[in-house]
């Protein structure tokens, strides 16, 4: 039977040097667009509904989020000297006290994007792209 | 230079080279379809050597177990602890502020599958103070 999850527990988690780091002082992540590529297969002798069909292939997913952002923070500046890299690398979500689980993103077009203003904390916002299957 | 893991880690199967190889544990676990399979970890206590094992120390997952790599780290035991604690509040997802507070003062280890929280060892304490400061306060 499904449950209702919130979102307390739940952690990023990036590969670095084999071993899966907790991301700091999150605040929020989001995954979307992950969705079945469709392609519109009207053809002008067809009735008045549209038609469309699966092309096969799948959108790959978008990992983003905010964070509050710490210039000495060690993961923090290692997801930056990945940004920079411009490579591809492993991600991980995890939820609280579930069932260890292995689903692993393949990440690349990484971007971190940092924003400063006097009533607020030094905040981060981060944007992965995957590639591939979920394995 | 050695650092000791402080808590179970996962790990990625197809970066570990051949020196980490020894290190890695398989425990029971889910694929993301729900079929049971076998998760690659580096498990609590497990012992790092070279530049690693820096790099695991200034992120809190894990503590000098040599004094080149304490040396190397150049923070007091205070501050390698707080460094661990932050680290284990990411780590479960612990990020609400007030939720970090009870964690620091170990008055819970983190949620359980139910978002409820996982009592710590000053659980009783707290919930015993509270219950005298809302008798005070009536």
């Amino acid at each position: 039977m499904p449950n209702k999850v919130p979102s307390k527990g739940t952690a990023l988690l990036m590969e670095i040097s084999s071993v899966y780091t907790a991301f700091p002082q999150i605040t929020s992540i989001s995954i979307s667009g992950e969705k079945a590529e469709t392609v519109d297969t009207t053809t002008l002798d067809g009735g008045a509904p549209k038609t469309k069909a699966n092309t096969g292939y799948v959108d790959n997913a978008t990992i983003s989020g905010e964070c509050l952002y710490d210039p000495d923070d060690t993961v923090h500046a290692a997801f930056i000297t990945k940004v920079r890299a411009a490579g591809v690398n492993n991600f991980k979500i995890t939820f609280a006290d579930t069932t260890p689980m292995s689903e692993i993103y393949s990440g690349l077009g990484l971007g971190f994007d940092r924003s400063v203003s006097p009533a607020d904390m030094l905040r981060g916002s981060f944007t992965i792209e995957t590639t591939g299957a979920v394995t | 230079m050695l650092a000791r893991l402080h808590l179970d880690q996962y790990c990625d199967i197809s970066k570990v080279t051949a020196e980490l190889q020894a290190l890695v544990s398989w425990i029971p676990g889910k694929n993301f379809a729900g079929q049971s399979v076998m998760i690659p970890i580096y498990a609590k206590g497990a012992i790092f050597s070279g530049p690693i094992a820096l790099q695991l120390c200034k992120t809190g997952q894990a503590g000098p177990a040599d004094d080149e790599c304490a040396e190397a780290i150049g923070m007091t035991s205070h501050e390698i602890e707080a460094l661990r604690i932050e680290y284990q509040m990411n780590a479960l997802g612990v990020n609400d502020k007030g939720d970090r507070d009870l964690f620091r003062a170990g008055v819970i280890l983190g949620y359980n599958a139910d978002r409820t929280y996982k009592p710590g060892p000053k659980w009783d304490e707290y919930q015993r103070a509270k219950i005298e400061l809302e008798e005070a306060e009536l």
